[in-house]
C-alpha cells in the first residue's frame, strides 16, 4: 500500500517545533529520500531563531514531479507540529483537506478535532531509549502517512547521513515510528488529483490582496 | 569510440554547499574567512573538503578584515582563493575589496545576503547589499557582481565567478540571499571536463623584462605568483606600469582607464542573464536571486491568464546586463521589479530605462520572501 508512484502537482509538507527538536535533521532526511531515492523534485527550505535552543524552528519541503520554481510553502498538504507553538502559528496555513500531526505529549490544543498524533518524544525517551531521537521517530511515522514515500528509501537516507554510532538506534526509532502510525493511524493519507486544483484559487488571490493591502 | 558514461553523483546540497563544490571545481585551494550566519555552511564545508585538496589550505582568521588579506595575499601567491561572509561582515571586507581592484588580485567574495542594516535579521532573507556590492568600496574601481537563484546555479555561478576573477585579474563579489543558501535541493555532482576552467596568465618572459601593470591588448596584465623569480611591487596607492606609487596625471589615468577597460570591453562575456518567455512579453518581470525563482511562477501564471508576461533572471548584477535589458524594455509596455529592498536594482532599471516605459516596483524589507501572487498581482 505505501510506496506507490504517483505524479505530484506540488506537495507542501512543514515540519515544526523547537530549536533542538531536531526538525530540519528529519526535513533533510525525508527531502534527501524524496529526491535521490524517489527521483521527485524536492526544495527544502528551513526557517529558524537566532537561538541556538528553544526558539521556532521549522523546515518546508516542496515535493513535485515537475521542477519547482517557488521553493517555500504557501499552503500546506501536510504540518507536523512538534510543540504547541508550532500549531498556533502555522495550523491555519493548512489546505482544507490537508492533515495535521501533532506530538500528544507536547501539544495541548489543537485547533480542531480532525488531527492525527502519537507521542512522539515519549516513544523516543521511553521505548527507543534515546529522547534525541524523537525527531526519527516522527519522520517514521511521516513515512508510513505519505502514500509516495517508501520506507526503505528513507532508511536508505538514513544510514547515507548518519554517524556509524548511533545509527541503530535512529533506524530503531525509525522502524518504531513507522510501526505505531500503521497500528495507531490508520491507512496513509489520500493525495488529491493533481487535475482537480486544490480548491484555492479565489481564497489565494484574496489572501494576497490582504498581503498586499497590509 | 565507446565510452561508457558512469551515473552522475548526485546529492541534495544547501546553495551553500553548492558554492562550495563549484569552488573546487573551479580549482580553489584557499579559503580563509570568520563565520557568520547565513554563510556560515560554506566555511563548515570547507573546512571538511580542502584539507582533501592537494595543497588546501583552510584558515579561520580572527575577523573578516584579516580574512580579506589572507585571501588577498594567497592570491598574489598564486593560489585561486575565496572567502564567504554576510552583511556585517561584508561591510568589514569593503576597504579590502578596494585594495583588491587597485592591485587587480584576483579573489572570489561570496556574500549571503540577510535582512536589515547592521546586524538586522541574521536568520531571515534580504537583498540589501546590491549597490553596497559595486560601489561598497571608495573610489572608482570596476568590480564584478553575480547573483544565483537556485542551488544548481550556486555551483555554476561559483565556478563562473572564479572564471571571471582569472580571466579579468579583479575581485568578484557573488551575491546569495539566506533562502537560495538555505534551500536544499537535488543537483549533480561536477565531473572534471563539466566546465571551462580559466586561470589566470603567468608571464612568460624573462624575469627582468617583466612590469607587472603593463598595458596589453586585452588590459589584462599577466601575473607572476610571489616568489617565482619576478620582481612584482604590489601598493595600493596609484602605480605606474612598473608597480610603483605614482602621481603624475597621465600615468595614474592610464592606469585607472585601463582597468575599467578590461572589464568593458567584454561585457558580451560577463552579462549573463536567462530569459524566460521574453520573446514577445509586453510585461517583462526583471528579478535575481531568490525573488526570480518566486517571479518565474508569477509568470507562468500570468501566461496560463493570457497576459503575455516575461521574465529576465539576472545573473550579473555588475557590470548591469544593459543590453538584454535595454532591447527588452523599448518593447513592452510595463517592467515591473521585485526585489528585498527598498529598491536597488530598480535604480539601474530606470537608469536604463530612461523613461521610456512604466517602472513598477516591488519592495519588500520585513526578512520575508516576495510570493508568487504578489507578483502576479501587478502584471495580471
Amino acid at each position: 500500500m505505501n510506496g506507490k508512484d504517483m505524479v505530484l502537482a506540488r506537495y507542501e509538507i512543514r515540519l515544526s517545533g523547537l530549536g533542538g527538536q531536531g526538525i530540519l535533521t528529519m526535513g533533510r532526511l525525508l527531502g534527501q529520500a524524496l529526491a535521490l531515492y524517489h527521483d521527485y523534485h524536492v526544495t527544502q527550505t528551513q526557517s529558524y531563531g537566532p537561538e541556538a535552543r528553544g526558539g521556532a524552528s521549522r523546515a518546508d519541503l516542496v515535493v513535485s514531479s515537475e521542477p519547482i520554481s517557488y521553493p517555500k510553502t504557501e499552503y500546506l498538504d501536510l504540518l507536523v507540529a512538534l510543540s504547541q507553538e508550532a500549531v498556533a502559528s502555522y495550523a491555519h496555513y493548512l489546505k482544507p483537506r490537508g492533515t495535521l500531526v501533532i506530538d500528544t505529549e507536547l501539544v495541548r490544543q489543537t485547533p480542531s478535532n480532525l488531527f492525527l498524533g502519537l507521542p512522539f518524544t515519549a516513544l523516543a525517551r521511553d521505548t527507543v531509549g534515546v529522547p534525541q531521537a524523537t525527531n526519527v521517530v516522527a519522520l517514521g511515522a511521516v513515512t508510513w502517512l505519505l502514500p509516495f514515500a517508501k520506507p526503505e528509501a528513507v532508511r536508505k537516507s538514513l544510514k547515507a547521513s548518519l554517524p556509524e554510532k548511533i545509527r541503530a538506534a535512529n533506524l530503531r526509532a525509525f522502524n518504531l515510528g513507522y510501526t505505531e502510525a500503521k497500528k495507531r493511524l490508520g491507512a496513509p493519507m489520500a493525495i488529491p488529483d493533481a487535475t482537480d486544483g486544490d480548491g484555492q484559487e479565489e481564497e489565494r488571490m484574496e489572501l494576497c490582496n490582504i498581503m498586499a493591502d497590509d | 569510440m565507446s565510452q561508457i558514461r558512469k551515473k552522475r553523483r548526485e546529492a541534495f546540497l544547501l546553495g551553500n554547499e553548492a558554492v562550495v563544490e563549484g569552488a573546487l571545481a573551479a580549482g580553489c585551494s584557499f579559503y580563509a574567512g570568520y563565520p557568520i550566519t547565513p554563510s556560515t555552511e560554506i566555511m563548515e564545508t570547507m573546512a571538511k573538503r580542502l584539507p582533501q585538496v592537494v595543497d588546501g589550505v583552510f584558515l579561520q582568521m580572527e575577523d573578516e578584515i584579516a580574512s580579506m588579506g589572507a585571501v588577498i595575499g594567497a592570491s598574489l601567491a598564486g593560489r585561486k582563493a575565496m572567502t564567504a561572509t554576510s552583511g556585517p561582515g561584508f561591510s568589514l571586507m569593503q576597504e579590502q575589496i578596494g585594495y583588491a581592484a587597485m592591485t587587480e588580485t584576483p579573489l572570489v567574495l561570496v556574500d549571503v545576503m540577510r535582512g536589515g542594516a547592521s546586524t538586522g535579521l541574521p536568520t531571515s532573507p534580504g537583498q540589501g547589499d546590491v549597490q553596497q556590492a559595486r560601489w561598497g568600496a571608495h573610489g572608482d574601481h570596476p568590480i564584478i557582481v553575480l547573483s544565483a537563484s537556485d542551488v544548481p546555479e550556486c555551483l555554476e555561478m561559483t565556478v563562473v565567478a572564479f572564471n571571471f576573477a582569472e580571466k579579468y585579474r579583479t575581485p568578484v563579489i557573488l551575491l546569495l540571499d539566506e533562502i537560495t543558501a538555505h534551500t536544499r535541493e537535488k543537483i549533480g555532482l561536477p565531473e572534471p571536463g563539466d566546465f571551462e576552467i580559466f586561470s589566470r596568465l603567468v608571464p612568460t618572459m624573462p624575469p627582468e623584462w617583466y612590469k607587472p601593470y603593463e598595458e596589453t591588448l586585452r588590459g589584462v596584465p599577466p601575473m607572476p605568483p610571489v616568489g617565482t623569480g619576478y620582481r612584482f611591487h604590489v601598493t595600493g596607492l596609484s602605480h605606474d606600469p612598473l608597480g610603483f606609487p605614482t602621481a603624475r596625471p597621465e600615468e595614474v589615468r592610464a592606469m585607472v582607464e585601463r582597468q575599467f577597460r578590461k572589464i568593458d570591453r567584454f561585457f558580451h562575456d560577463i552579462q549573463l542573464v536567462e530569459h524566460v518567455n521574453t520573446d514577445d512579453a509586453e510585461v517583462l518581470v526583471i528579478a535575481y536571486g531568490c525573488v526570480a525563482r518566486s517571479a518565474r511562477l508569477a509568470v507562468r501564471q500570468a501566461r496560463e491568464a493570457g497576459v503575455r508576461a516575461g521574465l529576465l533572471i539576472l545573473r550579473t548584477l555588475y557590470p548591469f546586463p544593459r543590453v538584454h535589458a535595454e532591447k527588452l524594455m523599448r518593447n513592452c509596455r510595463l517592467v515591473v521589479v521585485p526585489e528585498l529592498n527598498v529598491g536597488q536594482i530598480s535604480r539601474e532599471v530606470k537608469r536604463v530605462n530612461e523613461g521610456y516605459t512604466a517602472v513598477r516596483t516591488i519592495n519588500r524589507i520585513d526578512g520575508q520572501i516576495i510570493t508568487p501572487s504578489q507578483i502576479l498581482k501587478e502584471i495580471a
